[in-house]
């Protein structure tokens, strides 16, 4: 059974039930309200970031439903992307991070994550002044501070 | 749309995916990366890295992850000031040995009252007196009532203390007590319950009475149990394994027998018998004759990782039929795997003649001793005879572990056998695709008498093995194992995912006595040309123990995850 959903600039989007419930949000909301053709309304994504969540939604429709890794080892890898999530994330910045917000707005855990360890593959192996290149952050640190700060953190830096 | 709009919780999530180095990058940026990434830095740390006093002190709130004797030992004036400040720990790995003095359990027992939302809790006293009782008393007494994860290592347990670990009961998932002399009796008499216990790992901790038992068949979702102790002679404890094997095991996955020599073939075997489904099965140092084969015959389909060494009366055939036996097989540490006759010669088969005779006459002896100690003579006497005609054709069985992603083994050839015997079985490796790790050294089995190693050559069939593409680590360093410059470069070149060898180089040109030198190479880096190769060079993944347990830990992880 197909399930519409209607994004921020008013676009109608007919996807199967499954695929629509890969979100957590989606699948909530369509469990509480029961059966039902009205149009779910999701205005705080756009028709453009809708498109690509619900291609990776079609693409990951059958993966076994992640459970919830209770395990607190707070440090993950981000070197074990898929090669077609590697190839879906190739999008520009802001489109990666529209697509990180809506994974965490529609609650699309393996979506998240999958946005998380690309942006911290960007992150990876550069300098400082690199990181801030690639994302437009402004330094805001005095060189006094930034360098007490790799002082501080020196024991944490491979050599 | 860029970073600066995105919220600082998912800021977090990016960061969590970053490695200590690039975190140390990232807070450098700007002041608001600075705010949201620095606890993510300080969370956890290992043993090499050593934050300085006055830093920890800063962030001592963000630690998650601490290890005390680490730290401790790091800057011994200076670290109690800034403990206090730990009050978000989850994990807390406290070691003591010689060195250290009543003030440091005092402050690790501060550490405990302090952290009320501690899931896992690791004490190793290596230096227990009595004295230190009371300090661990109060710790187990006043820990967090949240806690899933205890060990406790050289820590003299009493029936109070066990007390106090029942209260501890209801979230426990894992717990290890090892060299601990435990006064069980008395102690879990109430049968009490562990509804969460997964993971149970008694080490010269062992109860000695079936009633002091009770209390491990009262969890009702254990998936993982082992079972050791190094005092081979003492079998008090004999009495109490036997109630093992006569529960019904509905969940569990993994069993671990180390060093039980006092426990015979019957009890190993009841054991096994009363599990269903087995994933992983360690025997060692333990007796193993027929009727344990037989009971762990019954979970050949789902085994997936065997660790079978130095049984004393287990056939070395026995690791061989593992191989053709268990299709899920993804890990195996065994003893040597006697390799007959892979392929049939008439040298073959008067070599395997030879050993089946022995192997009769043991089991002769064996059935009399039985027969003396009571045993039901007709049944083992069935198991014999079918045990030998699987022993005399294993050799000319397929392999049908092509899962197999972990082998550490060595393979037993006569030592008068020509080169057909080692193309042979490198034809059966060559079959093991998914092979990551190949362990052949033979430091740990030996070598018998009138046998030789099986070498990894090109002259004596190495190219076979061609096919393992997936291959990441090899080791081959053993007493009689060498191998020459074009060997490794042909591994080099045939093996893309390889990232460690650990091996010895034959190196002639070299004029020191010594004509054989450690080389350890890895890949990016040149291989030591001869002239360079005088020192030795160790790579740090050498010492095959520690891989070992690193496996062993994996395994049983992953285990966990699945069921969970």
């Amino acid at each position: 059974m197909p399930v519409t959903l209607t994004s921020l600039d008013n676009q109608e989007f007919k996807v199967d039930k499954e695929v629509a419930e890969r979100s957590i949000l989606i699948k909530n909301m369509i469990e509480d309200v029961g059966e039902s053709d009205a149009p779910i309304p999701l205005p705080n994504v756009s028709a453009a970031v809708l498109t690509k969540v619900i291609e990776y939604c079609e693409h990951h429709r059958n993966d076994p439903v992640q459970v919830q890794d209770e395990t607190d080892d707070p440090r993950k890898r981000s070197n074990d992307i898929e090669e077609w999530d590697m190839k879906f994330m190739q999008v520009d910045q802001e489109m990666l991070f529209e697509i990180i917000l809506a994974a965490n707005y529609l609650d699309i855990k393996p979506l998240l994550d999958v946005g998380c360890k690309t942006v911290a593959n960007i992150i990876k192996g550069k300098t400082p002044e690199e990181i801030r290149k690639a994302f437009n952050i402004v330094n805001d640190f005095t060189p006094e501070e930034e360098a007490q700060i790799k002082k501080e953190n020196e024991w944490a830096e491979d050599r | 749309m860029n970073i600066l709009n995105v919220p600082p919780e998912i800021l977090r999530l990016i960061s969590d995916f970053l490695d200590h180095d690039a975190l140390t990058k990232a807070v450098r940026t700007c002041k608001s990366w600075n705010m949201i990434m620095t606890p993510v830095l300080y969370r956890s740390f290992n043993h090499y890295q050593n934050p300085s006093a006055g830093a920890l002190a800063r962030h001592a709130h963000h630690i998650h992850y601490l290890d005390y004797q680490s730290y401790r030992q790091r800057d011994p004036l200076s670290s109690y000031s800034s403990l206090p400040g730990c009050s978000n720990l989850k994990g807390l790995d406290l070691s003591f040995n010689e060195g250290c003095k009543n003030e440091d359990r005092i402050s690790a027992m501060v550490l405990i009252l302090l952290n009320r939302k501690l899931l896992k809790l690791k004490i190793d006293e290596y230096n227990w007196s009595p004295e230190h009782q009371c300090y661990w008393s109060q710790a187990l007494s006043h820990c967090s009532r949240s806690l899933q994860e205890l060990s406790l290592v050289g820590i003299r347990l009493s029936a109070k203390d066990a007390q106090q670990l029942l209260s501890l009961a209801p979230t426990l998932q894992e717990l290890q007590i090892e060299n601990g002399i435990t006064e069980w009796s008395g102690s879990f008499t109430a049968n009490p319950q562990f509804p969460r216990l997964r993971k149970l790992d008694l080490n010269n901790a062992l109860p000695t009475t079936a009633d002091e038992l009770e209390w491990i068949k009262q969890c009702p979702n254990l998936q993982d149990l082992s079972w050791s102790s190094s005092r081979t002679k003492d079998g008090s404890y004999r009495v109490a394994f036997s109630g093992l094997g006569t529960h019904r095991w509905r969940k569990l996955r993994s069993i671990s027998i180390w060093g039980n020599t006092a426990l015979d073939d019957y009890q190993i075997a009841m054991l096994l018998a009363s599990c269903s489904a087995l994933k992983s099965v360690g025997i060692c140092g333990t007796e193993f004759w027929y009727q344990s084969l037989s009971a762990l015959e019954r979970h050949f389909d789902t085994l997936e990782v065997i660790e079978f060494k130095r049984n004393p009366s287990a056939r070395l055939w026995m690791c061989h039929w593992f191989l053709c036996r268990s299709p899920k097989l993804s890990t195996i540490f065994c003893d040597l795997i006697p390799v007959h006759d892979l392929m049939v010669s008439h040298e073959a088969e008067r070599s395997r003649l030879h050993q089946s005779d022995y192997e009769d006459r043991l089991d002769l002896q064996r059935l009399q001793a039985e027969a003396d100690n009571g045993g039901n003579i007709k049944e083992l006497m069935a198991l014999v005879t079918r045990f030998a005609g699987i022993r005399d054709s294993v050799n000319t069985l397929p392999w049908v572990c092509l899962k197999l992603e972990l082998l550490h083994s060595n393979f037993m050839i006569p030592a008068n056998a020509g080169k057909d015997w080692d193309e042979a079985i490198f034809r059966h490796l060559s079959t093991l695709t998914k092979l990551k790790v190949l362990n052949m050294e033979d430091y740990l089995m030996g070598v018998p008498e009138g046998t030789r190693s099986l070498q990894l050559n090109l002259r004596s069939g190495l190219s076979e093995l061609a096919p393992l593409k997936d291959l990441e680590k090899l080791l081959f360093e053993g007493t009689e194992q060498r191998m020459e410059h074009e060997d490794v470069q042909w591994i080099l070149d045939q093996w893309p995912k390889l990232t460690n060898i650990t091996t010895r180089l034959n190196t002639k040109k070299i004029k020191n006595l010594e004509l054989q030198s450690m080389v350890s190479v890895l890949r990016d880096v040149e291989i030591l040309s001869d002239s360079d190769t005088d020192g030795e060079e160790w790579d740090d993944s050498s010492s095959s123990r520690g891989d070992e347990d690193e496996d062993g830990d994996e395994d049983s992880d992953r285990d966990g995850d699945e069921d969970g």
